[in-house]
């Protein structure tokens, strides 16, 4: 089960990077392969490719703007949340994903 | 036969108090009939009369009109043309530099302390805490005085009297202030004083109307405001007060009340409080006791408060009703800058501002260090920054501002206003003061350079057609001997203690240099033979300013040992365009590509000669020009002193390569405009920034609050001068705060903005003695900061990636601790340059 994500937020250059870095870092420690594309001051940087976002289990929105984008999601299940909550707590939204899917 | 001349008006106050005393005073010395036509609203006023000019409400390029008729005419026309079309512009700039920068948004201490506050217009900057000393307005001049009986004759003496005994008051207070912006004002009072139509009036009044002094004072200054007030120019109407404070003053020696008895005493510092304060009050008040001043309806460009400027003085003004609303005695807060008035602060309020006022010292501290450093480039292409100046005076300020010189001295005011030209003691003693007075700085000193359009009372020169192209500068030399003889023997013999050197104007011929050369040898020889000490190396140059001499500078190369390049006067004669006169002004600028080739060869022939040369007209002050003159080779550059630290600060950005091929291009350019957009497309600047510098950290911080931190990176930003102004980025900050918390938990706040504020990508970092809430997701406090400022546009990718990999970094609790337990600044630096490596 792979997740896919995105981080941003208004200025770009902190929460963007910071909800990044805790997603991929707690996905590791839970053994979650989490692959998280940032939308931030540069742009889009680690672009989700098509491939990876239709073989997602699902997709975090970690954001406090509206998405670039966001048409690539249709169909998919997606989890909003706010990039402080990413950052404060990514333990929970990963494992609340693994509860929902049963796996 | 009448002679008359056409021009726009070149003021942009318009022709306000100031220069109108000018006009009056050159006017003066004629004999002749002049009329001062304003062709915009139809107004005709008598140049005599200060009060008249002003009322003619001539504005900023408004079509005006001189006509003169009656005895030299011509000779007042050129002294007249010359005063409103080149000195009036020059000394008006100087005179006024004060912006209103409204502030964007008030400081949120004052929100989050529900503090009470007034808002007024800036009208000095500066915070200043203290006592308000609240003063009551008495308004003399709206009453008319007791109706009397009264004979026309004695009121008319009455009238008299007090006008003489207030002119010696006035003359006498001159002579105690020192500072030119106080000369001035007084100088304007008296000319309003001293004026006919405002005399002519009163007389009216008591002789026709039958009135009292008193009430003829009172109804003249009513009448001569209400023409000011009609007035379109918000400059003009605040010159109201002028007139009402001369009036006062007035009407207190014809009632027998003395003045004195009217002034405020300042005993302990205060901030004064008052409904208005007219000048002469201002400059009876011990100004080393007045923190500041708050008016509830001064102008900005009042001569108060101009004063108030001047001094350094922090000053609110259009605060209606404060009278009202405070005490004396009460502890307030005033802000000149944002305009605020705080009235019994909290203790936050308190300490946030008294830490505004250590930033501004820090600042102000800042910019005259930043003022002192050499003028070069940034990669160390030294090019003298210098001041052209008229008045001893003025060297302090120079000094002050950073010149590393003076480029152009003007002797001529030594001429002016006299029955006879200064002798040679005296010519001594002010050129040993320069030379004293200058610190071993370079001190050029221009000899007299007069002519038909700067005539002066005791030289009968002839009048001619075209004073440009007459007898002026160095060519009237041979005629009047003992002028120059008396002035070079004075220069000599003041420049054997300090560094003074002699510069000649006009020289279009070898033989005019050789002759001035030949006049010194014979110089020398006398004070020898007298044992007068002199210095015999002296150096001397001459103005390049007409034509031919640019393409002689080989040959004048043997004869001096620099040149200075008269900008004006070489362009003029260059294009053979007059800048005063309207229909060719368009013609007379200095990005022609001719005059740039012009430039171009005279700076490479004289260094080909070894001479060093230097240029002191109008562009060396211009911002825009100073890539292409550093890129042309000028070694030199000469201007008014308060354009000193912003072209000094320019100059240090630039990279003078850069600059050296972008001359080279505009040398090729056909046509003006061209050169317009090169310039305007230059980028040459050669500072690289570091992200973070230990000025950026801070390990004890002793803010209690958000807000003190965010104000405590702001003042750091500035004090490090990543920032011009520490509120832009403040409010930056909080404009991010607003949209959510940046306290991200795990006891880390990370407050970051994106601005127009900061030239380059900064980051700051601050550890708190006492944990502080910061509204953090998690609801802990807060014990660290890291603070990220981006540009608002043109920032470079590679920062923007350091910044991001900070943050990832900033989630590591390893990398937190070490944050928290890092011993010095060195540390830090060291962790997060690590941290921001690839």
């Amino acid at each position: 089960m792979t997740i896919v994500a995105v981080t941003a937020c208004p200025t770009g250059i902190a929460h963007t990077y910071m909800a990044a870095e805790q997603l991929e870092k707690t996905g590791k420690k839970l053994g979650i392969p989490v692959r998280v594309e940032t939308q931030g001051a540069m742009g889009i940087e680690n672009e989700l490719s098509p491939e990876e976002i239709r073989d997602a289990a699902a997709v975090v929105l970690a954001v406090g703007i509206p998405v670039r984008k966001r048409e690539r999601f249709e169909g998919k299940k997606v989890y909003e949340i706010s990039p402080q909550e990413a950052i404060k707590n990514p333990q929970a939204i990963l494992l609340k994903i693994k509860n929902d899917l049963g796996s | 036969m009448a002679l008359e001349f056409s021009f726009s008006f070149p003021l942009p106050l318009g022709l306000h108090a100031r220069p109108a005393g000018l006009i009056q005073e050159k006017a003066e010395h004629f004999q002749a009939e002049i009329l001062w036509e304003n062709h915009r609203d139809g107004i005709t006023a008598d140049a005599k009369s200060v009060l008249s000019l002003v009322g003619s409400d001539t504005q900023y390029n408004d079509p005006c009109r001189i006509r003169i008729h009656g005895p030299a005419e011509k000779e007042a026309l050129q002294a007249l043309r010359s005063l409103v079309l080149d000195e009036l512009p020059i000394k008006e700039a100087e005179a006024e530099k004060f912006i209103l920068a409204a502030p964007k948004e008030l400081p949120r201490i004052l929100n989050l302390e529900h503090a009470v506050f007034f808002l007024g217009t800036p009208a000095g900057p500066g915070v200043a805490r203290g006592r308000a000393l609240i003063h009551d307005p008495v308004l003399e001049v709206d009453s008319e005085g007791p109706e009397t009986e009264c004979s026309p004759e004695k009121e008319k003496t009455a009238f008299l009297m007090a006008v003489q005994s207030l002119d010696t008051e006035l003359r006498s207070r001159q002579e105690e202030n020192r500072g030119k912006i106080e000369r001035a004002v007084i100088q304007a009072h008296l000319s309003i004083l001293r004026d006919r139509a405002f005399a002519a009036k009163v007389i009216e009044i008591i002789t026709v109307e039958r009135r009292s002094a008193f009430a003829a004072v009172a109804l003249a200054s009513r009448l001569f405001s209400e023409m000011l007030k009609a007035s379109r120019s918000q400059y003009l109407r605040e010159r109201m007060a002028d007139i009402r404070d001369v009036s006062r003053q007035l009407i207190a020696r014809i009632s027998g009340v003395p003045a004195q008895e009217t002034d405020i005493k300042l005993r302990e510092p205060a901030i004064l409080v008052d409904e208005d304060l007219p000048p002469s009050r201002f400059l009876s008040l011990d100004r080393n006791l007045l923190q500041g001043l708050i008016l509830e309806n001064a102008g900005v460009t009042s001569h108060t408060l101009i004063m108030c400027r001047a001094r350094g003085i922090p000053a609110v003004t259009g605060c209606p009703g404060v009278l009202q609303k405070l005490q004396s005695g009460e502890d307030i807060i005033l802000d000149g800058g944002r305009g605020l008035v705080i009235p019994a602060p909290s203790p936050a309020v308190g300490r946030y501002f008294e830490r505004e006022m250590g930033a501004e010292k820090q600042r102000n501290a800042l910019r005259r260090e930043k003022a002192m450093l050499p003028g070069e480039t940034a990669d160390g292409r030294e090019v003298e920054i210098a001041a052209n100046i008229s008045d001893p005076e003025e060297l302090q300020a120079a000094w002050n501002n950073g010149a590393e010189a003076v480029g152009l001295f003007r002797t001529e005011l030594l001429l002016m206003e006299r029955q006879a030209s200064p002798d040679e003691e005296e010519q001594y003693a002010l050129y040993s003061r320069l030379a004293r007075e200058g610190g071993n700085r370079p001190i050029i000193i221009r000899t007299f350079d007069i002519g038909g359009d700067k005539p002066v009372p005791f030289l009968p020169l002839p009048p001619e057609n075209n004073p440009f192209l007459g007898f002026r500068g160095i060519r009237i030399y041979e005629q009047y001997p003992d002028l120059i003889r008396t002035q070079l023997r004075a220069l000599v013999r003041a420049a054997a203690g300090g560094p003074l050197k002699i510069m000649f104007p006009m020289v279009s011929t070898l033989e005019e240099i050789r002759g001035m050369k030949e006049l010194l040898q014979k110089i020398f020889e006398e004070l020898a033979a007298g044992s007068v000490p002199y210095r015999a190396n002296v150096e001397i140059g001459m103005m390049v300013e007409v034509p031919s001499a640019t393409l002689l500078i080989d040959r004048f190369s043997e004869n001096v040992d620099f040149f200075s390049v008269g900008s004006n006067d070489l362009l003029q004669y260059f294009l053979a365009a007059d800048r005063g006169n309207p229909s060719v002004r368009h013609l007379n600028q200095p990005f022609h590509p001719a005059f740039l080739r012009l430039l171009k060869s005279v700076v490479d022939e004289s260094h080909a000669r070894g001479k060093w040369i230097g240029l002191c007209g109008e562009i060396a002050g211009s911002a825009r020009m100073l890539p292409l003159l550093v890129g042309l080779g000028f070694d030199e550059l000469s201007m008014n002193y308060s354009s000193i630290p912003e072209i000094k600060s320019n100059l240090r950005t630039l990279a003078s390569a850069e600059c050296r091929r972008l001359a080279e291009t505009a040398v090729k350019l056909s046509l003006g405009r061209e050169v317009e957009a090169l310039l305007d497309s230059f980028r040459g600047i050669a500072v690289k920034e570091e992200l973070i510098t230990r000025q950026l950290i801070r390990l004890h911080s002793d803010s209690r609050s958000k807000a003190e931190a965010l104000q405590e990176l702001a003042i750091m930003m500035e004090a490090a001068a990543r920032v011009d102004s520490r509120a832009d980025i403040e409010s930056a900050l909080w404009q991010r705060e607003d949209t959510f918390s940046t306290g991200i938990g795990f006891r880390v706040a990370i407050p970051h903005c994106q601005t127009s504020a900061v030239g380059s990508a900064a980051i700051a970092f601050l550890r708190f003695d006492a944990p502080m809430d910061w509204s953090s997701s998690d609801g802990k406090p807060v014990d660290m900061a890291v603070m990220l400022a981006i540009p608002a546009s043109g920032h470079s990718r590679d920062h923007l990636k350091l910044l991001a990999r900070l943050s990832r970094r900033l989630v590591h609790e390893e990398f937190r601790e070490q944050l928290r337990t890092a011993g010095d600044e060195e540390a830090i630096l060291h962790l997060i340059a690590a941290a921001i490596a690839e």
